[in-house]
């Protein structure tokens, strides 16, 4: 992976920033030089061989680089994993929504996880059952790390690098393992084995070759499609390496609380279910690491509940989340490799594909405090269109009646629901309609039935949460209704969302870069590609001037350019004629860049301002300071101590920020 | 007799020329308007010419051209004629001098309220360009013509008929007062447009809406909770109008929008259900912006669509296809104000970036996003993180 200047002095500072200078510089030279075998770092680093070593163990514990002892020569190569250096900046985010996802003993077991790099579970146990957390943390400085949460987690105190009482959440061994378990069915974490060192791009290329090779002796077309599916096992089973162990915990219904942790989510804690009688322990040899994949699809999944909630409103996002949460169980990526996915995808079900979630599935699976009946305007019935879900699944037989719908799908279906359901209550007037059903739909009673009072809330429940589903159907595609059974049946196309929300960065980058008018352009260009200047001015109702000045700010902000035609031979300037364009490809390829540069200038301000008040930090670093600064310090350092504080967050929350436009560009 | 006719005939044929003429004139006049073509075939049928004499008819025709009461012109099918009105035909006959302003009034005639430029004039005429100027300033003296410029081709010198107005092509239609594209007026209407999609395609709400619902407490729970929202706002509220009693009544107004923005800020806007039938239309919205005073040009739907088109490029808007209905609404809802855009320019004067409030990622909150110098900042440079005065001045410190 060939990385920007930007990208990777981005890299080193965090490296640097959590695990020290040595990592760093030995970081540094993998970054910027490739791949190197240990003299050559020695040269390039300038460090002693003991130095160098102990960089790279550090860099190799945390997965921060590849390893690949070659098979003929036995040489050693290293190699920068970017991603994983990357990735140090959503440590804290990443913490955070474990969580809130799957509770506190969890969110405890990854914190140490990261900073531990990778562990057996052995040991882990040990940090956990021995003598507070202090002791889980021994790899790293400290410093870093705790500042890259403060930023993150907001809960901000500069010092304790973990939770000051791990053994509150985690209560036994056994409760260690249930949530270990658990956590590898998710697939936040995965198993390490001897392979996991190498970079798997290497790994994929090896196998690659290796058929190719095959191939060029295959003489039947029979006996090449063989090996080409087998390829596509190999490569399937190199990729998919750390999940065995989930599979084996899958199939054997492994840690059985999990399900419904997960589907409660949130209001769940670490107490373990009672019910769970069975006790099961996993192998203690096993050597386990953060899946940052999984992660990124959970990173993903609150990105796009933000975007909803953004775009719609707060009761439909928290609606939506449930629809990712429940969409992404099986979802190992947020983005495929058409290497590995897209051949012979037929052999192989993960059950990740076409997934759809019934809104009853939702139902169940959704916070039942959330009032649903909130955050969508309340109108009259007869505006708004019944027949919404038929609408959209283009039936075509519009005369299909209910009854013969019954029929068919032999179950209460969305038309009869939406022609008779209270419009008392769904479309009052002004307060949120107290809940007191004056009309229930019996399962398969049909059409119309009498406004009777058979209260059941359930069922205006089930109406109501229909209704915020539609509105994401009708925004940014943010869910495709696909079906009617469960009460609809409804599936998310992340490409068509991811598509949206990044045009929806990229615009509010425009704006923010140019102004209204430099996004007006934009978009008119973006909708009909390349416009005579004339006609822009005509479509834009913009003055010729201000048009010109805004296209050659745009222009040098790199969103659009010219394109001359001319009109005859001589090229002459009055007789060519100039079309603007929107440049997407440069925009997307010039942005990230832009962003690391922004990300590392924030970091490098943040470390100019460390070292202004480099005395006050050593000073409540001091074991004895911790935890009572307040008390020690005189107030006039306390104060300054606080203000830095407040100016780390301030940066590091921006740097967080930017990095959340990184991630909507490249990552998701 | 063979003798005396043709002496005679001239006289005769003259003055009975002139009653055909005239004849034939009127009977054009009777049947169209000046912009109807008529046929050699159709001015016979008219019935003015006896006998349907061919001869006849071109003498006419030839008497009524030099009048210039007649123009030639291409029909679909040949050599077709229009009538010209009387008092026009003068012009030419009386108020140009000479064949050359003639010919080119009767080329800027031609040209119909599209105008036309002075080079295309020359280069139809051949005509060298001095005796054209001549003549345009002869016919500019008779007021029988009158430069002007056309939004199309700000840069070339245009002429008119006096008597006729620009068309929409050439003034830009109703975004141009005096040849100029009037983005204030512009704004103004789009203000006027985006506040009423928005109220059109909003719910307003009390934000005192809880997302967590409680169970068993329905409607009792909600009032308590707006007496008492209510009562603090009173409270809150009195300390204006305390001080208002005691200030001369100018502050008044000024406390009581105060107090009314408090208000509002209590409620947000909602999204209506997926389906809602009653998002505006073109139609509706050009049906509003007729019966405000912003301006008093009709404007018509197509202009009312370009309008809404630019707010959709300033992403403010969205379209909405319901049941094959090609409707508006704003996006991000709960996002917005409850203030209109046009109280908000109101007050923040000629700020045109006054508006809607857009999406706004982290992109610009720190220097860099803006910074002048970004592609020379490199550390240990002349501008670096390091030396940076934007990041001192935005933490706060000088
Ligand atoms: S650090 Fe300062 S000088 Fe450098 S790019 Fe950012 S704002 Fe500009």
């Amino acid at each position: 992976m060939i990385v920007s200047k930007h990208a990777a002095e981005l890299c080193a500072l965090l490296v640097n920033d959590t695990f020290g200078e040595l990592p760093s510089r030995v970081i540094e030279a993998l970054l910027q030089r490739g791949p190197s075998r240990m003299p050559q770092l020695f040269e390039r680093t300038g460090l002693h061989p003991p130095q160098v070593r102990h960089g790279l163990a550090v860099l190799i514990q945390h997965n921060l680089a590849y390893y690949n002892v070659n098979k003929d020569t036995k040489v050693t190569t290293y190699e920068a994993n970017v991603h994983s250096c990357y990735n140090i900046l959503r440590i804290g985010r990443i913490v955070d929504l474990v969580g809130q996802q799957y509770g506190e003993a969890e969110q405890e077991v990854v914190r140490n996880l990261f900073s531990l790099g990778y562990v057996q579970i052995a040991d882990l146990a040990q940090a956990f059952g021995g003598h507070g957390g202090g002791a889980a943390a021994p790899a790293t400085n400290g410093n870093g790390e705790a500042h890259t949460e403060v930023g993150m987690n907001g809960n901000s105190n500069g010092n304790g690098v973990v939770s000051n009482k791990p053994g509150s959440t985690i209560q036994s061994v056994f409760h260690l393992h249930e949530v270990i378990g658990r956590l590898i069915q998710f697939e936040i974490l995965e198993v390490v084995d001897a392979e996991s060192f190498a970079n798997p791009e290497t790994v994929y290329a090896e196998i690659e070759q290796e058929y190719t090779k095959k191939a060029t002796t295959a003489k039947s077309l029979k006996a090449k499609e063989d090996l080409g599916r087998e390829k596509a096992g190999m490569l399937r089973a190199a990729r998919d390496r750390g999940k065995v162990l989930k599979r084996k915990l899958d199939a054997e219904d492994g840690f059985p609380s999990s399900k419904k942790r997960k589907l409660v989510n949130g209001e769940a804690n670490g107490t373990p279910a009672p019910s769970s009688t069975k006790r099961r322990v996993l192998d203690s040899s096993t050597v386990l690491r953060i899946n940052y994949e999984k992660c990124l699809v959970d990173l993903r999944n609150d990105r796009l509940g933000r975007f909803a909630a953004d775009v719609i409103g707060h009761t439909t996002s928290e609606v939506y989340r449930a629809l990712l949460r429940l969409s992404t169980t099986k979802l190992s990526r947020c983005k495929e490799d058409s290497k590995i996915d897209g051949a012979y995808s037929d052999m192989f079900d993960d059950g990740a594909k076409d997934v759809t979630i019934t809104t009853l599935e939702i139902l169940e699976s959704l916070d039942p405090s959330i009032n649903l009946a909130t955050d969508i305007g309340r109108v009259g019935k007869s505006s708004v269109d019944p027949h919404i879900g038929d609408h959209l699944l283009q039936m075509a037989v519009i005369s299909s009646t209910e009854d013969a719908e019954l029929g068919l799908q032999g179950g209460p279906v969305k038309p009869s629901r939406n022609g008779h359901i209270t419009d008392d209550e769904l479309y009052s007037d002004d307060e949120p309609a107290p809940i007191k059903a004056s009309n229930g739909q019996n399962g398969s009673s049909n059409g119309h039935v009498k406004f009777e009072n058979v209260p059941s809330t359930g069922e205006q429940r089930v109406e109501l949460l229909r209704r915020h589903l539609f509105l994401c159907e009708s925004k940014h595609r943010f869910a495709r209704y696909c079906g009617t059974l469960g009460e609809g049946q409804w599936a998310i196309d992340f490409d068509v969302v991811m598509e949206a929300l990044r045009q929806v960065e990229l615009d509010s980058i425009i704006e923010q870069m140019t102004g209204r008018r430099g996004l007006r352009l934009t978009r008119i260009l973006r909708q009909f590609g390349r416009l005579d200047e004339k006609v822009v001015a005509d479509k834009a109702l913009m003055k010729k001037p201000t048009l010109q000045g805004k296209m050659a700010e745009l222009q040098k902000s790199g969103f659009v350019d010219v394109q001359e035609v001319p009109r005859d031979n001589n090229r002459v300037a009055n007789r060519t004629m100039f079309f603007w364009y929107y440049d997407a490809d440069r925009t997307c390829r010039q942005l990230p860049d832009r962003l690391y540069k922004m990300m590392l200038r924030c970091l490098q301000v943040l470390e100019v301002e460390r070292h202004k008040v480099k005395d006050i930090l050593e000073f409540v670093h001091r074991t004895d300071v911790k935890g009572k600064e307040e008390e020690v310090m005189t107030p006039e350092y306390y104060n300054k101590y606080s203000k830095h504080l407040e100016l780390e967050r301030k940066l590091l929350g921006h740097t967080m920020k930017l990095d959340d436009i990184v991630a909507v560009l490249r990552d998701y | 007799m063979a003798a005396v006719a043709p002496a005679t005939a001239p006289v005769d044929e003259d003055s009975k020329i002139e009653l055909y003429k005239d004849a034939l004139y009127d009977a054009c006049r009777a049947s169209g308007t000046d912009q109807r073509l008529f046929s050699q075939q159709e001015l016979l049928d008219l019935g003015a010419i006896p006998a349907n004499d061919l001869t006849v008819l071109k003498s006419v025709l030839q008497r009524l051209n030099d009048e210039r009461l007649l123009i030639l012109c291409q029909g679909p099918n040949g050599l077709a004629f229009k009538w010209r009105e009387q008092s026009e035909a003068e012009k030419y006959v009386q108020k140009c001098g000479d064949q050359e302003q003639a010919m080119v009034y009767s080329v800027i005639d031609d040209a119909g309220s599209d105008g036309i430029w002075s080079q295309t004039i020359i280069r139809r005429l051949q005509m060298h360009e001095n005796v054209f100027k001549a003549a345009i300033k002869h016919l500019i003296q008779k007021k029988l013509v009158t430069p002007f410029k056309s939004v199309e081709h700000p840069n070339k010198k245009m002429y008119i008929k006096a008597s006729l107005r620009p068309s929409e092509k050439a003034t830009g239609g109703p975004w141009f007062t005096d040849q100029n594209l009037d983005e204030a007026f512009i704004e103004a209407l789009q203000s006027v447009i985006y506040d009423f999609i928005k109220s059109k395609s909003t719910y307003r709400k009390g934000s005192g809406v809880t997302h967590r619902q409680q169970p068993k407490k329905g409607v009792v729970r909600g009032s308590v909770e707006k007496v008492k929202k209510r009562a603090a706002d009173q409270m809150s509220t009195d300390d204006p109008s305390t001080t208002k009693s005691s200030a001369p009544a100018v502050g008044a107004p000024k406390e009581r929008d105060k107090e009314k923005e408090r208000d509002k800020e209590k409620d947000i806007l909602l999204p209506m259900p997926a389906g809602y039938l009653d998002y505006p239309t073109v139609s509706d919205i050009a049906k509003v912006l007729s019966k405000t005073n912003i301006t008093k040009t009709i404007l018509s739907e197509e202009d009312v669509q370009k309008l809404i088109d630019v707010l959709i490029a300033d992403d403010l808007i969205e379209e909405a296809f319901i049941t094959g209905r090609k409707s508006f609404r704003i996006v991000r809802p709960t996002q917005q104000s409850l203030e209109g855009w046009a109280v908000k320019q109101g007050t923040a004067g000629d700020d045109i970036e006054a508006g809607p409030d857009l999406y706004r990622n982290g992109f610009t909150h720190i220097p860099c996003g803006k910074c002048p110098v970004f592609d020379l900042c490199e550390p240990g440079g002349p501008v670096a993180p390091s030396n940076c005065e934007y990041f001192q001045s935005w933490l706060g410190k000088e």
